[in-house]
């Protein structure tokens, strides 16, 4: 076949209308492109792939054979052809490389059938270290206060009785001062000291707040974290030190309507649930007036009311109020000028109920098995 | 205090809601309600007073008067039948005298022909159901009372008062023995006001009856006390002698002391009614200083405005007059209030805003979030822990949180001084502040070696101190159970790196403490000092007995806090290669590597990039350290000939100390 179209072309390349050659390397083309594709439809194996690239796409091959017997023909058709031999040769390229990609597939396939990996061996055992889940908690709350504008403010642990009680209105041989048991600092002749030179482990961290009113001018919005200490025996639930985080905020008009927004926003921010509800309870504590006792709606069973909540589908969960003029008056502050809130909740009873910890004393139990589950 | 739903029901014309409903209501609008205890008809629960409220609520008349409030329901008006004897003025028959202020004041009458017998089974009924044993009808129908109205009351037997009759009311002797009605021998003092007749203390004031004048079957003439005492005082007593009962419960609270007449003619009444007795004409009345009932004017704009809710006036009327409070005058938004003398509690304008936002309801307040522009201030402090935190974390340690007490055990062992002293520690070995947090540290090390092997624990909190007053401060603290110290070092090391702290030096630590002397170091950053690293002393380890040797730090927080510099500076990474040179020098075995290490920097430190110490080798007191020296400049690559002459400088420096030597 080949022959006789070298044949064909010699003899009457002259004599012919170079038309009727186009026509022929046409066929030619179009014979060439049937053949190959047909070859690659019957290749089993990468080998028999190298061969008829080699037929086709080689240096010698069909494509590059017939592209040298055109040259007598004219620039134009030579183009035309050209593009034609040039598509035929991308597409068997195309071809082939999708071919050699299945093979090479199949064939790491094969090898691989073999391979078994145990993927149910329990991994390594990483050391890591572990953070306080007081500290997570406590730095969560911070965070919370601050998108709303409170900035955090620490204070002394040992306190005189001024900034721990009196000057929060707590009066002397008041009942109300023996609603929070004290650890007193052995001192000598303690009697005859003057309130600011007695000193207790402070009972909450409102002594924060007594000293930040002292030196600075409202508005004044707060949040004061701490370790507070209470003389009394300890249970799953009572701690002789817990923590506490304290919010202070002070301006012209601040009403009981902004404490539940705070408190509420607060509460639904911690638990990451915008279906808590809060209610305020009245109550007492002697450094604010009204004071509340704040309850929130029970998340476990969705105020059906369970064992969580003792089936009133409520929990209380902190205590605050309006800060009492005495307090302001205590601290330098008109209170004729503003008016304030201030509240207080436990971090150690937040972080129970997230982590559901059954007991508060495990917090400061020092024990590694329970610190290291955090 | 428990509340009898039936009781309670007594001072209402109109049925009061069902009990849960009643509870709730009582909850949310006045005093939190616990404890419900159902009986064959009545119920019954236990209202937690608030210590504000003790002086007026502590009776079921007055939860009533909240429950009235609260309902919008009207109080029945109570006036007592009593006959008295008019031939017999009980003025003849009694007299009393006040010698303490604490005594505000003193009403009694005098019943004769009275029958002592055990009480009938309602009365019986009604005391148990409220927690108090019935004993008989006279002293039951005071406790009755005392329930009812919130009035304690105390019945002596007439004949067993000494030959005047008098009753005088003043403090006790010191020393003064006194036997209660218990049959408790109490040692009495001159701040303990007593009720007494010429002879005699015959009752703790408000606080305990005694045995002279004790009731029983054969007393005939009974003479029936209401007082009114001093809170303050009563509350002191009590404490002292530490007998607190129903009545020195609600006298602690300062209680109204125009309540005493109320509750005289009520009793009377209810002891005629069930022995038929005489009650003599008149009352024994000492009332030395009348209260007068205190006015407030009350802004209701202000209401509005400190709620954060409209209250409309009609309600705000409604709940003020529902309470007992009287509108004296009304102009514009204005409201001038006379306060009953049972509210002792309100003496401001902000003390009423209390009382109708609570009744009127919290609930119909619409939370409202402030808008504020005040300046958020970063607390550096609060910022450098939560830091600190998550970097102990990266090195492994697990962070524990310790109470801040310690006993004598541990001072002892730690040789510890100047400590503050708890007056009243909860436990005995809790009666120190620590002034480190490392004997904690140890304790917890001690727990936790019987459950694993490997720990690094550390701590933030506050040591104390008392140098004169008393010092607080806060420290960060580790151990590390291993006994590695270069381990716990490289652990510092990474967090100095971490805060961008440089100039770190070890130096010598000669100190006394529960360090040991010659493995301990004191840290100083830009010759600062900040804290310590080492072992215990043989003595710490030996008093507490552990069999390990662990390696521990403590540092000053404010101190390393301010050696951290803000920004680090980027350092120029050059592309040049690096050389490295080895170089051994034997030095004596007490040597300190950093000493070598100096003196090598001070030869050619611009192009020396790092030094490791590769090996050290002791034998015969003698080491030999191994270093590789890493050499590397900015600007262009080192020719060998340039650092050979760095390594010869650095030999030549190391060889000018007689005692050191270049390995070859």
């Amino acid at each position: 076949m080949r022959e006789s179209k070298q044949l064909l072309f010699f003899y009457f390349k002259d004599l012919l209308f170079s038309s009727i050659w186009v026509k022929i390397i046409n066929m030619t083309i179009e014979n060439l492109k049937n053949e190959a594709l047909n070859k690659l439809d019957k290749v089993l194996n990468l080998e028999g792939l190298a061969i008829i690239e080699k037929e086709y796409l080689g240096k010698k091959g069909k494509i590059r054979e017939l592209s040298s017997s055109m040259k007598g023909l004219s620039s134009e058709e030579r183009k035309d052809l050209g593009v034609q031999l040039n598509e035929l040769s991308n597409l068997l390229e195309e071809k082939i490389l999708f071919k050699k990609k299945n093979f090479k597939l199949s064939e790491i396939r094969k090898k691989e059938e073999g391979d078994f990996l145990d993927i149910t061996v329990p991994g390594k055992k990483i050391e890591r270290g572990h953070i306080h889940p007081l500290s997570s908690t406590k730095k969560e709350l911070e965070d919370i206060f601050a998108l709303m504008g409170f900035s955090v403010i620490e204070g002394p642990e040992v306190e005189d009785e001024w900034h721990n009680f009196d000057a929060l209105n707590f009066p002397l041989n008041h009942p109300a001062r023996e609603m929070q048991d004290t650890f007193f600092i052995k001192q000598k002749e303690r009697e005859s000291l003057s309130q600011k030179e007695k000193f207790v482990l402070r009972t909450h961290t409102s002594n924060i707040q007594t000293r930040y009113m002292e030196n600075h001018e409202p508005p004044i919005k707060i949040v004061a974290p701490g370790r507070v200490f209470r003389c009394e025996a300890t249970d799953d639930r009572h701690e002789v030190c817990f923590y506490q985080i304290e919010g202070l905020y002070v301006d012209k008009n601040v009403s009981v309507a902004n404490l539940k927004a705070v408190l509420e926003r607060f509460l639904q921010e911690y638990f990451r649930d915008s279906k808590v509800k809060i209610r305020l309870r009245p109550s007492y504590f002697p450094f604010v007036e009204p004071g509340f006792e704040v309850d929130m709606s029970c998340l476990v069973c969705g105020q059906k009311g369970c064992s969580v909540c003792s089936g009133e589908g409520w929990l209380e969960i902190l205590g605050g109020g309006m800060v009492h003029p005495n307090v302001f008056k205590n601290c330098g502050l008109n209170p004729k000028e503003v008016t304030g809130f201030a509240f207080g909740v436990s971090v150690d009873r937040l972080a129970m109920m997230k982590s559901r910890v059954d007991n508060i004393r495990w917090f400061h139990s020092g024990d590694l098995r329970f610190l290291k589950q955090f | 205090m428990i509340i009898s739903y039936k009781f309670l029901s007594t001072f209402f014309k109109e049925k009061l809601p069902k009990v849960e409903d009643l509870m709730d209501k009582i909850t949310l609008h006045a005093f939190e309600v616990e404890d419900p205890k159902e009986y064959k008809d009545d119920f019954t629960f236990e209202v937690k007073v608030t210590p504000d409220r003790g002086g007026d609520a502590l009776s079921h008349f007055g939860i009533a008067r909240e429950c009235a409030a609260i309902l919008n329901l009207d109080l029945n008006n109570f006036k007592y039948d009593l006959l008295e004897d008019k031939t017999q003025d009980v003025n003849n028959f009694l007299s009393v005298e006040i010698k303490n202020d604490g005594c505000i004041r003193y009403s009694a009458r005098v019943l004769t022909g009275v029958q002592v017998k055990e009480s009938p089974e309602w009365l019986k009924e009604k005391l148990n159901k409220c927690g108090i044993s019935s004993i008989n009808n006279v002293v039951d129908a005071t406790n009755y009372v005392m329930l009812e109205l919130g009035q304690p009351l105390h019945a002596y037997d007439y004949e067993k008062l000494s030959e005047n009759k008098k009753i005088i009311i003043e403090k006790a002797k010191k020393g003064e023995k006194f036997i209660t009605l218990s049959n408790q021998e109490v040692v009495l003092d001159e701040n303990i006001l007593t009720i007494r007749d010429e002879k005699d203390a015959l009752v703790i004031a408000g606080i305990k009856g005694g045995k002279k004048t004790e009731i029983d079957e054969t007393t005939k003439a009974i003479v029936l006390e209401a007082a009114n005492f001093e809170g303050a005082m009563i509350s002191k007593a009590s404490k002292k002698i530490k007998i607190r009962t129903d009545s020195s419960f609600r006298f602690e609270h300062n209680i109204d002391p125009e309540l005493t007449v109320v509750a005289l003619d009520r009793v009377a009444s209810l002891i005629q009614e069930m022995t038929g007795a005489k009650i003599l004409k008149g009352i024994v009345d000492a009332y030395n200083k009348k209260e007068k009932p205190r006015k407030i004017s009350l802004d209701l704009h202000y209401v509005d405005r400190f709620l954060g809710i409209e209250v409309p006036l009609k309600e705000v009327k409604r709940i003020l007059r529902n309470l007992g409070f009287e509108i004296l005058k009304e102009e514009k938004n204005l409201l001038q209030l006379l306060i009953p003398t049972f509210r002792k509690d309100i003496t401001i304008e902000e003390n009423l805003v209390e009382e109708i936002g609570r009744i009127y309801g919290y609930e119909k307040i619409k939370p409202v979030l402030p808008l504020s522009d005040e300046r958020i201030m970063r607390n550096e402090d609060v910022d450098f822990i939560n830091q600190l935190e998550l970097t102990f974390k990266e090195l492994c340690f697990t962070e524990v949180y310790n109470y801040p007490f310690l006993g004598e055990e541990y001072k002892n062992a730690f040789n510890l001084s100047k400590l503050i002293e708890v007056q009243n520690p909860i436990t005995v070995d809790s009666e120190y502040l620590v002034p480190s947090l490392i004997p904690n540290l140890i304790k917890n090390l001690k727990l936790n070696l019987r459950f694993e092997k490997n720990i690094k624990i550390y701590e933030i909190g506050n040591v104390f101190k008392k140098n004169g007053s008393f010092s607080e401060r806060r420290v960060v603290s580790g151990v590390v159970s291993s006994g590695d110290y270069l381990e716990l070092k490289g652990c510092l090391e990474e967090l100095f790196k971490t805060f961008n702290i440089n100039n770190i030096e070890y130096i010598s630590n000669s100190k006394e403490s529960f360090l040991s002397q010659k493995k301990s170091a004191i840290i100083k950053v830009n010759k600062k000092e900040i804290g310590v690293i080492g072992y215990l002393s043989g003595y710490v380890l030996e008093s507490l007995d552990l069999n390990i040797d662990p390696v521990l730090f403590e540092i000053d927080f404010e101190s390393l806090r301010g050696e951290i510099l803000k920004d680090a500076n980027f350092v120029h990474i050059s592309n040049h290669p690096i050389a490295t040179r080895d170089i051994s020098v034997i030095v004596p075995d007490m040597v300190f590597v950093q000493e070598v290490i100096d003196v090598i920097k001070s030869s050619e430190s611009k192009l020396i990039k790092q030094i490791d110490l590769l090996d050290t080798y002791i034998n015969s007191q003698l080491k030999t350290l191994t270093f590789r020296i890493y050499l590397q400049s900015s600007k262009k690559g080192l020719e060998n000939k340039e650092i050979n002459e760095i390594q010869d400088k650095i030999i030549n420096k190391l060889t000018q100390n007689p005692e050191w030597e270049i390995k070859k």
